[in-house]
């Protein structure tokens, strides 16, 4: 048996030479201490790979329609056998791509592996991402449900703003002037034919220039490589390969193997255990009990673009955002030379902790959106009976008031309803009754005023409620902020016990 | 040879793992429409449009329970079906469908079926129930005003004005402009049994048990207690 196959390979290496043309490459040498820093840009090569496959057979089934596309992801999800499982590893091996490409390009940027002469692989790994990135969203379009809709529809906002081409270019990609069946077509084309094809060969020309230029050496205190001199860097690098380099295949490819083996694990249980992702409720325009977040490599924008004021959204898209892509890929030519030593360069490295901590806290944000109206808190979220029991008559009825008005849509009562206001249970303890009452007819900040839409009863048995929502032990307020020492001694009183 | 099959083995294990379609956690179940008239379907109707304001189990909340079988047995069906299609009074607004929400004639026509089914008591024989509607012209509020102060002023006072550590008033104009003379008299019938407060059968705080209000007395208090409302308008413009 074994004898046969390594007859029929010799046959077909012979033939053909693909030994011949793959052995240069698998046979160049990388440094010998290139280790477990240098697996993240194969494994998210594996990573689109599995995308490619799994696409494939996806496409099979779904269907690029606006009528029929989301029935064929329930068709995928509930009929095809084990197709929901290649749905869900679709879409995590995507967030895991994004994910994968984002710690890639981080261990290059703290290597310092982008400085002179690797100038070119780093702008290919700029483009790279930024198709992966265009890859991710256009994927999250085919989803057809009320993500992908407002997705698109916000995605158009922002292309609209660009001077002078802006309409033209939304309309090009939209299919038309609003969001409709073409514009499902024009997003298929460019998930399943465009961008794949771009990708690909963005791969190939990235990969051309790893070997081209070589994988440049973890960088050490005194060790080879730590500067970067246009002189005799090239000379000194080949040198060090010829002495002390080893073969990529089989020592480095040994390590992507066993790294990319764990992640395909990783993502097969993750798959199995989450499930495929979406689809949210169908994409219908008129129903506000939505509410729609983009995936997870876009939260952080979506988390910007809610939090800050509408005035400077046009800067952020027009200005910013170019600007910050341009300082991306001048990268190299800011920094070509001198130590790679993350150590040694302060401003890169605390460049990188502040990126990370802001993508992480934006997109925490971005998952829970506590700026987001819970539109139907007013007639779902009960009003907890602990605000019920022992209230008068009118309060009761400033209780419905607050429930009608949809206050709850912004206010929480013992954390439940709307986040986007503060919490209404201790509203007593913090603002005395003339301020409540001030507070509803005249709103403040983000709370629009309730004057002109409530009538003085509604206001008076409002105020009377929210009065009489305070801690236990805790004494409403009679002037601003009276009752804060109490508070924070009940807070004390908590702890202890 | 065997350590390469334990390895072409362990690469195998998450492609077979991905093909096989079992019951993984993350695997989609279908999610079952309830069927009209099933006390899922009934929930799903209440959860979503009720629960705000009706509260838990359709008790304890700001507004009236909707789960007290004697409310259920009392309210005409016709009633129920209008009040929640249309809305009624200051603050129960209407629950007809609309390009934006809200419910179908089918389901609100379910959803009073389901009520009394699942919340009410068909079995039980209802004696003397009082007529869910005030007759028209009936009603004495001088008469009102004492049975009040008999059988309700040991809570709310005996002018209603509430008592520092009982009750709260019912006689306030605020309170008094908000609610409906229906819903008034509802309360003199049904009471708020989930808060404390006897439907018209008792017992009365001092009274004797099975002491309670006959159909002429909760005519009468209802007459008193909107006789004390007072036109806010007429008020402001003095």
């Amino acid at each position: 048996m074994m004898s046969s196959i390594k007859t029929a390979w010799t046959w077909i290496d012979d033939r053909t030479g693909i030994m011949q043309m793959l052995g240069p490459p698998l046979k160049h040498h990388v440094p010998r201490n290139a280790k477990w820093w240098y697996v993240f840009g194969s494994c998210t090569l594996l990573f689109f790979t599995i995308q490619v496959v799994t696409g494939i057979c996806l496409a099979l089934v779904y269907a690029p329609s606006g009528d029929s596309a989301y029935d064929s992801l329930l068709y995928l999800d509930y009929v095809v056998p084990g197709g929901w499982m290649l749905r869900a590893i679709h879409a995590w091996s995507s967030n895991a791509m994004v994910f994968m490409m984002l710690v890639h390009m981080t261990q290059v940027f703290l290597h310092g592996a982008f400085k002179f002469p690797r100038e070119m692989t780093w702008i290919f790994g700029v483009a790279l991402m930024l198709t992966t990135l265009a890859l991710a969203f256009t994927g999250q379009v085919m989803r057809w449900d009320s993500d992908a809709y407002w997705g698109v529809g916000i995605g158009a906002s922002m292309m609209g703003r660009i001077p002078f081409i802006g309409g033209w270019l939304t309309h090009l990609i939209l299919g038309g002037p609003i969001i409709g069946g073409d514009t499902l077509s024009r997003f298929f084309s460019l998930h399943v034919f465009i961008l794949p094809g771009a990708m690909i060969g963005l791969i190939g020309g990235h990969l051309m220039l790893v070997l081209r230029h070589g994988i440049s050496e973890e960088p050490k205190k005194g060790g080879p490589g730590e500067f970067v001199d246009k002189a005799t860097y090239r000379a000194a690098y080949k040198e060090r390969m010829k002495k002390h380099g080893v073969p990529f295949f089989p020592d480095a490819a040994q390590r992507d193997m066993v790294f990319c083996g764990i992640m395909l694990i990783v993502l097969v249980v993750v798959a199995a255990w989450y499930g495929p992702i979406g689809p949210s409720p169908r994409p219908d325009p008129a129903n506000i009990l939505v509410n729609p977040r983009p995936d997870f490599p876009f939260l952080w924008i979506f988390a910007i673009l809610a939090l800050l004021t509408p005035t400077i959204e046009d800067y952020l898209i027009i200005v910013a955002a170019p600007v910050v892509l341009m300082v991306l890929f001048l990268v190299p030519f800011l920094a070509g030379t001198g130590s790679r030593l993350a150590s040694s360069r302060p401003i890169a490295s605390l460049s990188v902790v502040l990126l990370i901590t802001g993508l992480l806290v934006l997109s925490w944000l971005g998952v829970t959106s506590p700026w987001s109206p819970h539109m139907s808190a007013w007639t779902s979220d009960a009003v907890p009976p602990v605000f019920v029991k022992g209230r008068t008559p009118l309060q009761l009825q400033g209780a419905l008031v607050l429930q009608h008005s949809q206050c709850r849509n912004c206010h929480s009562l013992d954390g439940l309803g709307g986040k986007r206001g503060p919490e209404l249970g201790d509203v007593a303890s913090r603002l005395s009754r003339d301020q409540i009452i001030r507070q509803v007819q005249q709103g403040d900040g983000n709370m629009p005023a309730f004057g002109k839409n409530l009538t003085a009863a509604e206001t008076d048995a409002l105020a009377a409620f929210l009065y009489s929502c305070h801690p236990p032990g805790v004494q409403p307020a009679t002037r601003p902020g009276a009752q804060i020492k109490q508070l924070i001694e009940l807070d004390k009183a908590r702890a202890n016990n | 040879m065997t350590r390469r099959l334990h390895w072409l083995a362990a690469a195998l294990l998450p492609v077979l793992v991905a093909g096989c379609d079992w019951h993984f956690p993350g695997k989609p179940i279908k999610t079952v429409e309830p069927v009209a008239g099933s006390r899922a379907e009934f929930d799903r109707i209440y959860f979503v449009n009720c629960l705000g304001c009706h509260g838990p189990e359709g008790r304890n909340g700001p507004a009236r329970p909707m789960n007290d079988p004697l409310y259920l047995a009392v309210i005409p069906d016709e009633v129920f079906e209008r009040v929640t299609t249309e809305g009624h009074g200051v603050l129960m607004p209407g629950f007809k469908k609309t390009p934006f929400g809200g419910l179908t004639t089918k389901e609100i026509s379910d959803f009073t079926t389901g009520i009394k089914k699942f919340w009410g008591d068909p079995k039980k024989a209802w004696n003397d129930l009082p007529p869910y509607a005030q007759p028209e012209g009936a009603g004495d509020v001088a008469l009102g005003g004492k049975t009040f102060a008999t059988y309700c002023g040991s809570c709310h006072g005996p002018d209603g004005s509430g008592k520092p550590d009982g009750a709260g008033s019912v006689v306030d104009k605020f309170y008094l402009d908000l609610v409906s003379d229906q819903a008034l008299r509802s309360t003199v019938i049904f009471g708020r049994p989930d808060l404390g407060c006897p439907d018209f059968r008792g017992p009365y705080p001092g009274r004797p048990a099975g002491q309670g209000l006959t159909p002429a007395d909760i005519d009468n208090v209802t007459a008193w207690l909107v006789s004390n409302r007072v036109s806010l308008d007429e008020e402001a413009a003095r």
